[in-house]
């Protein structure tokens, strides 16, 4: 790693940021960490690695010492009593390697915490300073530049993207046997605004068309937009929170412009997370529409019975992974299991599972890291493991992010299970009528 | 009064006023707007977050440590259990001398539990790694506490030494890590808003979106 040579005004900078940010919440969190260390192996990077540095404990404290230095009395007259500490080039270079390098932000560990701190909000706090100094590792900031730069973060263009849906909706229709069966673009006045993770339209085109045959199948009103679709927001992931705000606002505008009724977001975790609990604190303003995953709207068709599922079609054996973001940190925990029971003839739980489930090692915005891919493959084998343990052929999962994990983690663990999401197995087992 | 009394009475206004300032700044004051829409029970996940969340069979880092898990309860009782015979000496209630025999050994039992989680600190190389000399300092303090208290129980110790030293202890609350005092319930609170906000926390099943 090359070393860090900060100039004081830079760090002043994200000294700024922490106090810009010192709310009740965070001062809290920031002083209630009282190094027990009982959550070191609740971490999975803990748990393939056994150092410490790993340690949520020592995550939180990453930022807490700092903390402690400008904003207590003892940390300003006696730091090292309290561990407290300067930001310095060597605690700056630390912070960078373990809560870019080591963190995926999954928030096990603040379920099982012995206090109750909220330690991904304290690494994504620390990741925002370290926004302010330029020190995004450089994959994950390009991710972001493109968001912010072409509308989407994997910088497609608009025609190519046109281009796949067209495709798409011509397969559609000799798929439902129906000429009238579309992909609506810019639609104004739909009852929903479709979102997509740009992996899709570039790598992953059939769970598109699993989303617009389950559509289709409902009877719904709907539509993609073809200037502002991306349900992905890596500036979460960065700290950077003036564009974390812009990307949300871009999509609250599209909302807007086309008068739709609702914003389902495509299976995404932490394009979940982000548009929809963080994004209106960093609009500043309540949602006048509701946002939902499209998970919640499947399982609403099943339930109200505007689909219909043959489990037979299904006869592999499925397991679930819980995207972080989705569940423990979005509260989307029982309706992929409810649709799945529907959907296939034998569905497995992992264990543990739901809110307690390990991350697979891709969230955080580590997929875009590539200087710690290896670390990342590493951390994943308890997810392997987990797998593995089910005896399943197929994992499903509503998050493209974990996908692509899950996909790198069946290659180098041989695994030998298909990787799928939650639509795509439903479009499989769609009765259409 | 006597003088140690008065020591006691600034020591636990210095803590008094630093609680007070905390409360107002991180749970009155402080507390950030919430603009999302809420898909769960905050007020029922704040009471789960307070209680049962707490539980080793809720909690995987303590049932991984069963043992350190008990310790750590065990010797936050003891603690509350000095706390309280602090202000029954002060408010000069006796109690009966079987009381106080009991409550001389559970803290005795409390200080070896206080002995045993230092002792860890010192020899686990993990724990080692981000400890600071305040964490050691902490519990040395408040285990000495309740030696004092389990001394005074005794008829080992007059109170006057007691309430300056306790005066001392309080008075230092705020300032190092001994403030979790403080700050744990807000942790537990927000902890408890995130979760239940989101309907992580104190929800049986699915809820609809649509509902």
């Amino acid at each position: 790693m090359a070393t860090i040579d900060k100039p004081a005004g830079d760090r002043k900078k994200a000294l700024d940021v922490l106090t810009a940010k010192l709310d009740g919440r965070l001062r809290t969190h920031l002083s209630s960490c009282v190094h027990c260390g009982l959550c070191a192996e609740v971490c999975h990077y803990y748990l393939r690695y056994g150092d410490p540095r790993y340690i949520p404990g020592n995550k939180v404290d990453q930022i807490s010492r700092i903390y402690r230095r400008y904003h207590t009395a003892l940390g300003r007259v006696a730091p090292g009593w309290v561990g407290a500490r300067n930001l310095d080039d060597k605690a700056i270079q630390e912070m960078v390697d373990v809560l870019f390098g080591g963190c995926s932000m999954c928030g096990r560990c603040s379920i099982h915490c012995s206090v109750g701190v909220d330690i991904p909000f304290l690494v994504r706090t620390a990741r925002a300073m370290l926004a302010e100094m330029g020190l995004v590792p450089k994959g994950l900031q390009a991710t972001v530049n493109a968001a912010i730069t072409y509308g989407n973060n994997m910088a497609i263009p608009r025609e190519e993207f046109v281009d796949t849906l067209k495709w798409l909706e011509e397969d559609l229709r000799l798929e439902v046997g129906d000429p009238r069966a579309s992909i609506p673009l810019d639609a104004v006045g739909r009852n929903i605004l479709y979102t997509l993770n740009p992996r899709e339209p570039k790598f992953f085109p059939l769970s598109i068309a699993a989303a617009a045959k389950i559509y289709y199948a409902a009877g719904e009103s709907w539509t993609i937009s073809t200037h502002c679709y991306d349900v992905t927001n890596y500036a979460y992931f960065s700290g950077d929170d003036q564009t974390a705000r812009e990307l949300v606002g871009r999509l609250f505008a599209e909302v807007e412009r086309l008068k739709a009724g609702k914003l389902v977001l495509a299976e995404c975790g932490h394009g979940f997370r982000a548009i929809r609990w963080e994004g209106p604190n960093w609009l500043r303003k309540a949602y006048p529409f509701p946002v939902a995953s499209v998970i919640e709207v499947v399982a609403d068709y099943v339930r109200l019975g505007r689909i219909k599922l043959d489990p037979s079609r299904n006869t592999k054996r499925v397991t679930l992974h819980d995207p972080c973001n989705l569940v423990r940190a979005g509260g989307v925990i029982e309706e992929q299991r409810y649709v799945l029971r529907k959907a296939v003839e034998d569905f497995v739980e992992m264990t543990p599972n739901r809110a307690d489930n390990y991350c697979c090692g891709g969230g955080g915005g580590q997929l875009a890291m590539s200087e710690y891919r290896d670390r990342r493959v590493d951390a994943g084998k308890i997810k392997a493991d987990q797998i593995r343990q089910t005896g399943a052929k197929v994992v499903a999962t509503p998050c493209h992010n974990c996908i692509d994990q899950l996909t790198e983690l069946n290659q180098v663990y041989r695994l030998q299970v298909e990787i799928k999401t939650i639509s795509e197995i439903v479009a499989d087992a769609l009765i259409l009528t | 009064m006597s003088l140690a009394r008065w020591f006691l009475l600034a020591g636990f206004a210095i803590f008094g006023v630093s609680a007070l300032v905390t409360v107002l700044r991180v749970g009155l004051a402080g507390r950030p707007m919430d603009f999302t829409q809420a898909r769960g029970r905050p007020a029922r996940a704040v009471l789960y977050s307070l209680t049962t969340a707490m539980l080793p069979w809720k909690k995987e880092s303590a049932r991984r440590h069963l043992w350190v898990y008990a310790l750590g309860v065990a010797y936050h009782a003891g603690t509350f259990l000095a706390f309280i015979w602090l202000a029954l000496f002060f408010f000069g209630v006796g109690l009966t001398p079987l009381l106080r025999a009991a409550s001389a050994i559970l803290l005795t039992a409390s200080v070896l539990c206080g002995l045993v989680l230092l002792v860890r600190r010192f020899a686990v190389a993990n724990l080692r790694y981000f400890s600071n000399p305040d964490d050691y300092f902490a519990n040395l303090v408040v285990t000495f506490f309740q030696a004092l208290t389990a001394a005074a129980l005794a008829g080992r110790l007059g109170t006057a030494g007691l309430f300056i030293y306790s005066g001392l202890l309080l008075a230092y609350v705020p300032f190092g890590k001994l403030r979790h005092s403080i700050y744990f319930p807000f942790a537990r609170l927000y902890l408890g808003l995130f979760y239940g906000r989101r309907g992580v926390w104190a929800e049986k099943g699915g809820r609809s979106w649509q509902r």
